[in-house]
């Protein structure tokens, strides 16, 4: 189908790769249909595109690539919001938020990151209740890991 | 506001599915169990509200936002 965004246009998007959040993102409930899209091949960070609002669009990046120790827990909750199997895999996405130009102008939201179930196609922003992880953490400084990490990676421990 | 007294171990019970158990007074502060059905989202205020507000943020980045150093290291 072809979407309309504020920001980047009429787009044509794949409707079997819409990814839907019933409860959609915090401060964003009524957006629910998202695609993610890539800013440039090759690069770690994406656009989600809200499916629903024109305006709405975000930019998200695997946090493992960027921090190798981070772990985000799914509760029994996450779980069936989900639609979670053990043997599923599990996409998470952190938000960034973009203050300018420089590196340290870039924030990632490690504390409530986007998970999304591959195979049923649900996803959740998840608020993790330990605050190991910041909502405004700076990105490192580090070269990233190769995308693709973002598909890889199980959640941690439940 | 409803406002209710409760001791140590006390319980409300909200509506018929959540129920929220005082465990501890302490000084300043006080430990609550939530009980409540899968799918009910409890949070603290603080973190629901700095989310909501960094998520708005996040949605105000500009269309060519990409910095100078993007790229670096991270394509084939």
């Amino acid at each position: 189908m072809r979407i309309e965004n504020t920001k980047l246009g009429d787009i044509e998007i794949d409707d079997a790769r819409i990814v839907t959040l019933p409860e959609g993102i915090l401060g964003f409930s009524n957006a629910r249909r998202f695609i993610v899209l890539d800013i440039r091949k090759g690069s770690n960070l994406k656009w989600l595109l809200s499916v629903d609002r024109p305006e709405l669009a975000l930019v998200v990046t695997d946090p493992f690539a960027w921090f190798h120790d981070y772990r985000m827990p799914l509760s029994d909750s996450d779980a069936v919001a989900l639609a979670f199997r053990e043997a599923d895999d599990l996409s998470v996405m952190a938000i960034v938020t973009v203050r300018g130009r420089r590196r340290e102008d870039m924030t990632l939201n490690l504390r409530a990151p986007i998970a999304v179930n591959p195979r049923t196609l649900l996803g959740k922003q998840v608020v993790l209740s330990e605050d190991r992880w910041g909502i405004q953490v700076p990105l490192p400084v580090t070269t990233p890991s190769p995308s693709g990490a973002i598909d890889r990676k199980v959640a941690g421990s439940r | 506001m409803l406002v209710l007294t409760r001791k140590s171990v006390e319980r409300l019970m909200i509506g018929d599915d959540v129920m929220i158990t005082v465990l501890d007074v302490g000084r300043g502060q006080v430990r609550l169990g939530i009980k409540a059905p899968e799918g009910l989202r409890v949070y603290r205020e603080e973190i629901y509200l700095r989310v909501i507000e960094e998520n708005r943020h996040a949605a105000e980045a500009p269309r060519n936002f990409l910095p100078d150093w993007e790229g670096n290291g991270d394509e084939d």
